[in-house]
């Protein structure tokens, strides 16, 4: 437990300073917009750290003496900095805690959501915590994919090994490093390549999503659809992908809050929640080959949402994109670019032409979102969906939902062209292409659906205040 | 559509029945792949003797199983031993552990007792097989 915890503490420093910039990029001081920012420093600390190793192993540096000098560096900048922090906790801590108010209206039913949201989190804790414990080393894709990479690179702590692919065993080699690299380094700091690292990283990854979830869904529907949100959150987690330590977690976080601050463009029309956008759809594919897919769908739609009048927003999405893109293809070239999906262009077409693979793609595609989750997750929000009934400012919401359609419609394409044997392909890969998309369905559904209350969003987000273009 | 009155009763109720159906799927009916020991760490410990057994300087070791033995492997025998490959890979990491007979150092991993003809036919004579337990033999080869 005790390594656990240090493992837990060790991402600190990364995410604290990776918020700090995105409180350069958005010094909004609601607590939502915190939340938001604490999460996505998060998922961009871990960003910027796996791309400056990757550069820093190309440069010559070893693995762990990167790892160590970037520890202890984020420690110094977080000392540096530590009287703005200071200041800054103390400024909001004089605020209201308005997302703490319920202690004082608990006579509402709907108040009660807070005590089941407590309740939901500890369920789904403690059971990740039980299971993880059972499954030490994760699943199959751990130990061939994304630890034993980061297993190598800490053994070996050599920085040439990462780009020679016959000194290392890896089912694919092509598959970006991000999530193998943090791990690695936390074994680095750690000074031991315990289980718990990962198990760290993993739940940090899944936890993450609920509080962006909250946040998020808070600023447009109140806090007590966001309760709603983060707590079937909570309680989806897909265990037997998350405790199997891989990296499609990570890869549901980036899309979410590509979706999260494509929202808050769609609302505020400031530049900055593209760039943002754009960066996390970029780390998306410094994470997982999907990402990649991820990456053109969220193109389309803020081509969509921008293009042809606002070329220069088109244009600060990409650039946001453009950085985590060049290290995804700083990689690609350094190691390899073959794809195990690749096929003759005969074969491919015969394929489109048979429409057997389309109905079966379908039909797993109707089972896999029906069975989705550790528990009959979709029947039941289709019948609460039904009895609340969706909000008239539906169509707000509907670049989201679009995402969602495009991003599962690139995936149905992948399976029908697939080299691979197509019931192993989908029996496989199915459920965790679902829960890619998941977090920010939900933030779609609790958008688009009717919130249990009046709507209380932040001052900052209400209409009158929305629509200042920067 | 349901009228605005009831909207914070069903709030609450959809938390408590998701939490009902997540007790009910986290514990009592979880899935396979919660509760089916997935063999790492028993690998793991089998493989920790042949590390020992290991000289320190050995970076690249051979690999040769039951699957070697077959002259026409099946599919369902390629998934009976999908995992113990990438199992030993990770085990013995940063060692490279490369499938055939080629290096000094080999790993074996039987089942079928006729691997020692199997050696026997492919590796010049003198070969050292050391066994580990578990069906894990180290094999030194000594090449003139």
């Amino acid at each position: 437990m005790t390594i656990f915890l240090t493992s837990l503490l060790l991402f600190i420093p990364k995410t604290l300073l990776a918020s700090f910039l995105l409180h350069r990029l958005w010094p909004e001081r609601t607590p939502t917009s915190l939340l938001l920012k604490l999460t996505g420093g998060f998922a961009l600390g871990i960003g910027l750290s796996s791309a400056l190793m990757l550069f820093g192993l190309r440069a010559g540096i070893s693995p762990c003496g990167y790892a160590r000098t970037e520890f202890w560096l984020s420690l110094l900048a977080l000392a540096l900095l530590s009287p703005r922090f200071y200041r800054f906790a103390k400024e909001m801590l004089r605020r209201p805690a308005a997302p703490f108010g319920f202690i004082n209206e608990l006579r509402s039913p709907v108040n009660w959501l807070t005590f089941l949201l407590l309740v939901a989190f500890l369920l789904s804790t403690t059971t990740f915590l039980y299971y993880a414990a059972r499954h030490p080393h994760g699943l199959s894709d751990a130990w061939t994919i994304w630890n034993n990479l980061a297993r190598y690179l800490y053994r070996s702590n050599d920085p040439t090994l990462l780009f020679d692919t016959t000194r290392y065993f890896r089912i694919h080699y092509d598959y970006p490093a991000l999530y193998s690299l943090n791990v690695a380094a936390t074994w680095c700091v750690l000074g031991s390549d315990s289980t718990r690292a990962p198990i760290a990283f993993t739940f940090l990854g899944i936890f993450a999503i609920p509080v962006a979830l909250w946040a998020a869904v808070a600023r447009h529907k109140g806090y007590a659809q966001s309760k709603l949100a983060a707590l079937i959150a909570l309680l989806t987690p897909s265990f037997g992908l998350t405790i199997g330590q891989y990296a499609d977690v990570f890869v549901a976080l980036y899309i979410l809050l590509t979706g999260i601050f494509l929202s808050l463009y769609q609302h505020h029309h400031q530049r900055r929640f593209l760039l943002l956008a754009g960066l996390f759809a970029g780390l998306s594919a410094w994470t997982k080959n999907e990402g990649m897919l991820f990456l053109l769908s969220s193109g389309i739609i803020v081509a969509g949402l921008t293009l042809p009048r606002q070329l220069r927003h088109f244009a600060v999405f990409l650039a946001g994109a453009a950085a985590p893109l060049l290290v995804v293809v700083f990689f690609k070239a350094s190691v390899s670019l073959q794809s195990d999906l690749a096929s003759a262009p005969e074969q491919s077409l015969a394929f489109l032409l048979d429409p057997s693979r389309y109905l079966i793609i379908s039909r797993a595609y109707l089972n896999a979102a029906w069975q989705f989750g550790d528990w009959p997750v979709g029947p039941v929000l289709a019948l609460y969906a039904v009895l609340t009934g969706f909000s008239p400012r539906l169509s707000t919401s509907l670049p989201l939902l679009s995402l969602i359609l495009l991003q599962q419609a690139g995936y149905f394409g992948i399976y029908l062209l697939t080299p691979h044997d197509l019931h192993w392909h989908l029996h496989t890969s199915l459920t965790r292409l679902l829960l890619q998309t998941y977090p920010l369905f939900l933030f779609w559904l609790f958008l688009a659906l009717n919130a249990p209350e009046m709507e209380k969003t932040e001052p900052c987000c209400s209409p009158s205040t929305s629509a200042t273009p920067t | 559509m349901s009228p605005a009155r009831t909207r914070p009763l069903l709030a609450p109720l959809l938390a408590i029945v998701s939490l009902t159906f997540s007790i009910y799927g986290f514990f009592i009916a979880p899935p396979l792949t919660l509760t089916r020991d997935s063999g790492a760490q028993q690998w793991e410990t089998r493989m920790k003797a042949l590390k020992q057994a290991l000289p320190p300087g050995v970076m690249v070791v051979g690999y040769v199983s039951d699957l070697d033995l077959l002259s026409n492997p099946t599919q369902e025998d390629f998934f009976t031993e999908q995992d113990e490959y990438p199992l030993t890979a990770y085990s013995l990491a940063p060692r490279m552990v490369q499938r055939g007979l080629e290096q000094e150092w080999v790993i074996g991993n039987f089942t079928n007792p006729a691997f020692r003809d199997y050696l026997d036919a492919r590796l010049p004579a003198g070969y050292d097989l050391q066994e580990v337990g578990f069906g894990i033999y180290l094999i030194r080869v000594r090449r003139p």
